[in-house]
């Protein structure tokens, strides 16, 4: 599967892009630096029983009610071990504010267009789903999450 | 003054404006199509409203400028600035008369022919509008006197006037003769050329005064015509040598203080070159000037009184300034957006103000209590005066309402009659916006079904004509909207027959409904009652719809209806949508809010109390004021998991709740306060979930889900897993289908009514108890030269102790067994409609039968408990029944296991659920066998990809059709399932599919066999 890369609000047009590096699961996934609203410490969440297993609750971010989505649960990894610190990055996706809960928030970094790369093949459907394609860096490997498909959740009208 | 009228004129006047300007930048740009056709649209409206109105003057001008302006914008004419000149000429006609309309309420008398035949001229010279132009500047001064302002006398009577008056000739000779009767009044009345004479000096002497600056003052007078008619009448007293009239009508005259001997000279002097302008000889006009010396002293006075008067006037006059405002000021048109904006920062300052309230309630004494509690009052008002700007009167939504009745009598032949009261009760926009639709649905409905034809109506002893009543009134925070019909009311019987055919209920159901249950069925989906279906109304939306689109925005709609007498319904909706009023509770660790309009009550239970919760087998209700209440423990709609501290709970909260007619109470472990809350919409991925409306931030910052009662209503009613996940068998149904089955009504081991379908049972046996004998630890009986078996229901286990024994015999090919019974009741022609699944061994499920709650028999999984291979032997033979597939369902979620499993098992499946593809492998290794397999994709560990894989590779089930379901249903997932085997793929929530492909699958497979 390819991963068409959308003209109008990709960043991956200049030569250059710029990322938020997020880290799930250890994990290393980037998320386009313009997509990123906020980000934020833990924060107190509202449970949403019924809801979604991905959907942690929502949240009150200066008056706004927001949706928080396990980025954990999302991706398939193991629900994070009670204790354990999470934070949250802030996109927006048809109007409407998300909350990603991730592990940590590194740093913003500029990658060279030449170091990205399709997804692999064989790559977890529900991967692929979501990621734009693998830059590689010098030590390990980063997926570029795809804001919109992450939270198009009528294609993926799970509960 | 008339609301409607006080509006026509605002919005005219703003209009009027427009056109005005709009006109101007017409002339300069003759080509602008968009100026135009606003100009077009706005003169069209006036002359519309104007038509509407009845006021036929206006129209008529508006109409003929409309012309006009319709020839431009075809492009049969060219703007001329001659034509915009004319039209804006009839504009300014428009405005005078729109003056006087709002001083008097009524359109002045006058006639516009000549500035319509103008107009009109335009359109007819399309070709020449020069000599439009020419015309122009000719009529306007006739066009001038057209326009009378009331108490000016036009050119033409003037001219009458002295047409009648005596020329100076005839004037001389009656001089003459004056000179010898000049001492008798009424020689000189005669002498001056009687009444018509002295109606023209009158008149004179009027505009000389007004045209003196100094009298002008004096004599100011807002009604010229009774200044004049003042004027005339003392001239004729004076020469009539009436002196008390005389005196009493010159002291009326002036009408301010200070007129003294330099003023009244003046006046003398007026009155004299008047006399002579009339042609008077001079001995005359000194008699006269002689007889106004007379009324001198009645000047001063009546001056002196007039002043004082005019004092106290200016100081009304001065309060009233700020009523008298321009009218313009009184109204302006603002955005709806900008209004949706500004209630939208009053919510969330209504928020921070409740948050702020409650931090100060927690601090004693604080500082910022009496600053806090000020903002709070304004914020209180604020929000009010807000609210007020969005309210609109109810008869807006009305206003189509008479055309529609109207249209209805003369389609349907009937007479009809629409009285609407509380036109002027206002609700939010958007909730009239909402109602807007049901309400013409209703009135619709009430004339065209609820009404009859006036030969039905005499005949019925009712007037002829038939009345829909409208009424709306406020009552206690909600509006009430009713709509009454004295027609012929809600037929009971045809209703029934209606039920019955189209399954709604089952006959013994409905005997024991009262009527007012029966009409109520008219709220059902897919109930209308109209047998023909009308150009009108029955056009497939029915009561269902009105109902639920009420009930969408937090109302509710009762209905009261007399077989011939009439219907009335009544709605009760939110005064608005924005900001209610929830009662906030707990359920477990969290905390919900419930919107208030849909509560009616708070009990609390407990074991001690009057009030407490009793079961009818595992279905809470709580008996409450001589009636039942079913229960619904919202930390089961919510799926928490179950406590054990649950069972011995010592007090429970439960919230009496309403929903339409179903009141049903709401188990919560908490109940707070109540809060004023905002309602936010949930974000989209949650809007498919129906126990929630909305959710809110609360005045401690914290997020909350508001519940929606209806949703919880709909599953409370639909059938509610009891989530005891461990239940050690599968239930099994046999039975599920809807359709009329005779039913097996008995009764063993509970109280509870139980059922099992008649086609299952071979025979209904009586056993003498001695004869049941119990070897390899079971009971048995013989039977037919054979050992039959006989099973007790679980919960029952003894049998009588002496006397004959009932028994149901079930039978099988060879196979019989027997179930044992305390007595059988009945049996019954009923729909088995399966309200409550159960996840209970040996029950399908609950279901109404004969009006009472009754628990159906799983027959299959007591006939596996008399033979452990009841299934083997006859399959697919069972009498009636069919044996039951065995389906190994596969899904991480409880949820949908929960939720599949009463599913397919009331489809006739037998149902082994696990949560994990390991499990069902572990199965597959312990030998068991099915004949389909459901398998989730998503799934944690192994996911449905590698399990059918791992299936596929060659093991005992590597024949067994495999159903993938999944909420990802993209084209690519289809490909790989069938790549790796999966014989179908279906959505996650699609039922219907997956039952379907279920059947498709064992079809197949059993071709293939």
């Amino acid at each position: 599967m390819t991963a068409p890369i959308d003209s109008g609000t990709s960043v991956m047009e200049a030569s250059r892009s710029d990322f938020v590096t997020i880290r799930v699961a250890g994990q290393l996934l980037g998320l386009p630096v313009l997509a990123v609203h906020d980000v934020l410490n833990a924060q107190k969440i509202t449970p949403i029983p019924v809801a979604p297993s991905f959907v942690a609750g929502v949240l009150n971010l200066r008056g706004r009610i927001v949706t928080a989505i396990d980025l954990r649960n999302r991706l398939g990894f193991p629900d994070r071990e009670e204790g354990e610190k999470s934070m949250s990055v802030v996109v927006e996706h048809k109007g409407e504010p998300y909350s990603l809960l991730i592990d940590s928030v590194g740093e913003v970094l500029s990658l060279e267009n030449e170091e990205f790369e399709k997804n692999p093949v064989t790559l977890d459907p529900r991967w692929r789903e979501i990621s734009v394609g693998i830059y590689r860096l010098d030590d390990e490997l980063l997926a570029v999450i795809d804001v919109k498909r992450l939270l198009d959740f009528e294609v993926a009208a799970a509960a | 003054m008339d609301d409607l009228l006080n509006e026509f004129l605002t919005e005219t006047a703003e209009s009027i404006d427009v056109v005005d300007v709009e006109l101007v930048k017409l002339e300069q740009d003759p080509n602008n199509k968009p100026v135009l056709d606003n100009i077009f649209r706005l003169v069209h409206t006036i002359k519309g409203t104007c038509g509407f109105l009845g006021l036929p003057r206006l129209e008529s001008v508006a109409h003929a400028s409309e012309n006009v302006l319709g020839k431009f914008r075809d492009g049969e004419l060219d703007v001329t600035p001659d034509a915009v000149t004319v039209i804006l000429e009839s504009l300014d006609r428009i405005k005078e008369i729109l003056g006087v309309l709002e001083a008097t309420e009524q359109e002045p008398e006058g006639d516009d022919s000549a500035l319509i035949a103008r107009l009109d001229a335009i359109i007819e010279g399309g070709g020449e509008p020069a000599e439009a132009a020419e015309q122009a500047p000719d009529e306007a001064p006739a066009e001038a006197e057209g326009e009378l302002k009331p108490g000016e006398v036009s050119l033409d009577e003037l001219e009458a006037a002295f047409q009648a008056a005596p020329g100076p000739g005839g004037g001389d000779g009656a001089a003459s003769a004056d000179n010898d009767t000049a001492e008798e009044g009424v020689d000189l009345f005669e002498a001056i050329g009687g009444d018509d004479a002295i109606s023209v000096i009158g008149h004179l002497i009027c505009n000389r005064i007004a045209g003196t600056a100094t009298l002008a003052s004096f004599f100011e007078n807002s009604d010229q015509d009774a200044h004049k008619a003042k004027m005339n009448g003392l001239l004729a007293a004076l020469v009539k040598d009436q002196e008390a009239e005389a005196r009493t009508l010159a002291a009326a005259l002036p009408t301010d203080g200070g007129f003294g001997e330099s003023q009244f000279a003046e006046f003398i002097a007026a009155v004299k070159s008047s006399c002579t302008e009339v042609g008077l000889d001079e001995e005359l006009i000194d008699d006269v000037a002689m007889l106004f010396e007379l009324v001198r002293g009645d000047f001063y006075s009546g001056s002196e009184a007039a002043g004082k008067k005019k004092a106290e006037a200016a100081k009304s006059a001065d309060a009233k300034a700020g009523n008298a405002a321009p009218r313009t000021a009184q109204s302006i048109r603002v955005n709806v957006d900008l209004l949706e904006d500004l209630m939208n920062m009053v919510s969330e300052l209504v928020l921070t103000r409740n948050q702020l309230l409650q931090m100060v309630r927690a601090l004693d004494d604080s500082e910022f209590a009496v600053p806090l509690q000020r903002l709070s009052q304004c914020t209180t008002e604020l929000q009010e005066g807000v609210m007020k700007t969005r309210m609109q009167p109810i008869g807006n939504a009305w206003a189509k309402l008479p055309r529609i009745v109207r249209d209805l009598t003369v389609e349907l032949d009937k007479k009809i009659e629409l009285e609407m009261k509380g036109e002027d009760t206002e609700l939010d926009r958007q909730v009239l916006e909402m109602i807007k639709d049901p309400l013409t649905h209703m009135v619709r409905n009430s004339a065209d079904h609820g009404i009859e034809t006036p030969a039905q109506r005499l005949a019925a002893g009712k007037p002829e004509t038939g009345t829909v009543r409208l009424n709306a009134f406020h009552e206690g925070g909600h509006i009430i909207i009713e709509i009454s019909d004295d027609g012929r009311g809600l037929p009971v019987a045809k209703l029934k027959a209606k039920a019955l055919e189209k399954g709604l209920a089952s006959e013994t159901e409905l005997e024991e409904m009262t009527d007012n249950q029966i009409q109520r069925l008219i709220f059902h989906a897919g109930f209308s009652t109209a047998k023909e279906v009308t150009s009108v109304s029955g056009r497939g939306v029915g009561m269902d719809v009105v109902r639920s689109n009420i009930e969408k925005i937090g109302g509710a709609i009762d209905m009261q209806s007399t077989e011939g007498k009439g219907t009335t319904f009544r709605i009760k909706i939110p005064l608005t949508l924005a900001i209610v009023s929830a009662l906030i509770v707990q359920a477990r660790t969290e905390r919900f809010a419930i919107p208030q309009i849909n509560v009616l009550e708070l009990v609390r239970a407990s074991k001690e109390s009057e009030h407490k919760i009793e079961r009818i087998k595992d279905t809470p209700v709580l008996r409450l004021r001589n009636r039942l209440l079913p229960l619904v423990y919202l930390n089961e709609v919510l799926e928490f998991e179950r406590h054990d501290d649950e069972e011995d709970r010592s007090e429970e909260f439960i919230v009496v709740t309403q929903v339409g007619a179903f009141i049903f109470g709401i188990v919560v472990d908490q109940v707070f306060d109540t809060e004023e809350i905002v309602v936010k919409p949930v974000a989209p991925i949650l809007k498919d979930i129906s126990v929630y409306s909305g959710n809110t931030i609360l005045g401690d910052g914290s997020v909350i889900m508001i519940l929606d009662p209806n949703g919880i209503a709909s599953i409370a009613s639909s059938g509610l897993s009891e989530g005891d996940e461990d239940g050690e068998e599968d239930a099994t149904a046999t039975v599920a289908s809807s359709d009329k089955e005779s039913l097996l009504v008995f009764r063993a081991g509970s109280e509870t009514q139980k059922a099992v379908p008649l086609s299952l049972v071979a025979r209904l046996e009586e056993f003498e108890v001695e004869k049941v004998e119990s070897s390899d630890g079971r009971l048995m009986v013989q039977y037919r030269g054979a050992l039959m078996p006989l099973v007790t229901l679980i919960g029952q286990d003894t049998l009588k102790t002496e006397g004959r024994q009932p028994v149901l015999v079930f039978a099988d090919g060879e196979k019989s067994m027997g179930l044992v019974v305390d007595e059988i009741l009945d049996i019954v022609e009923d729909t088995i409609n399966i309200e409550l699944a159960s996840e209970t061994a040996g029950l399908v499920g609950s279901a109404v039968v004969q009006g009472k709650a009754s628990e159906i028999i799983d027959v299959a999984f007591y006939a596996t408990q008399a033979f452990a291979d009841w299934h083997k032997s006859a399959a697919g033979e069972a009498g009636g029944a069919g044996a039951a597939k065995a389906l190994l369902l596969v899904d991480d979620s409880s949820f949908f296991r929960n939720m599949l499993k009463p599913l397919l098992s009331a489809a006739g499946y037998a149902v082994t659920a696990v949560e994990s593809a390991e499990k069902a492998l572990e199965l597959q290794e312990g030998g068991q066998k099915f004949d389909l397999i459901v398998t989730d994709i998503e799934m944690p560990g192994m996911n449905g990809f590698e399990f059918a894989e791992e299936i596929k590779k060659g093991t005992s089930w590597t024949q067994t059709p495999i159903v993938a379901l999944s909420s990802f249903t993209g084209s690519t997932y289809f490909e790989r399932g069938r790549e790796i085997g999966f014989n179908d793929y279906v959505a996650k929530f699609d039922r219907d599919a997956l039952l379907q492909s279920l059947s498709e699958q064992l079809k197949i497979e059993g071709e293939a066999a």
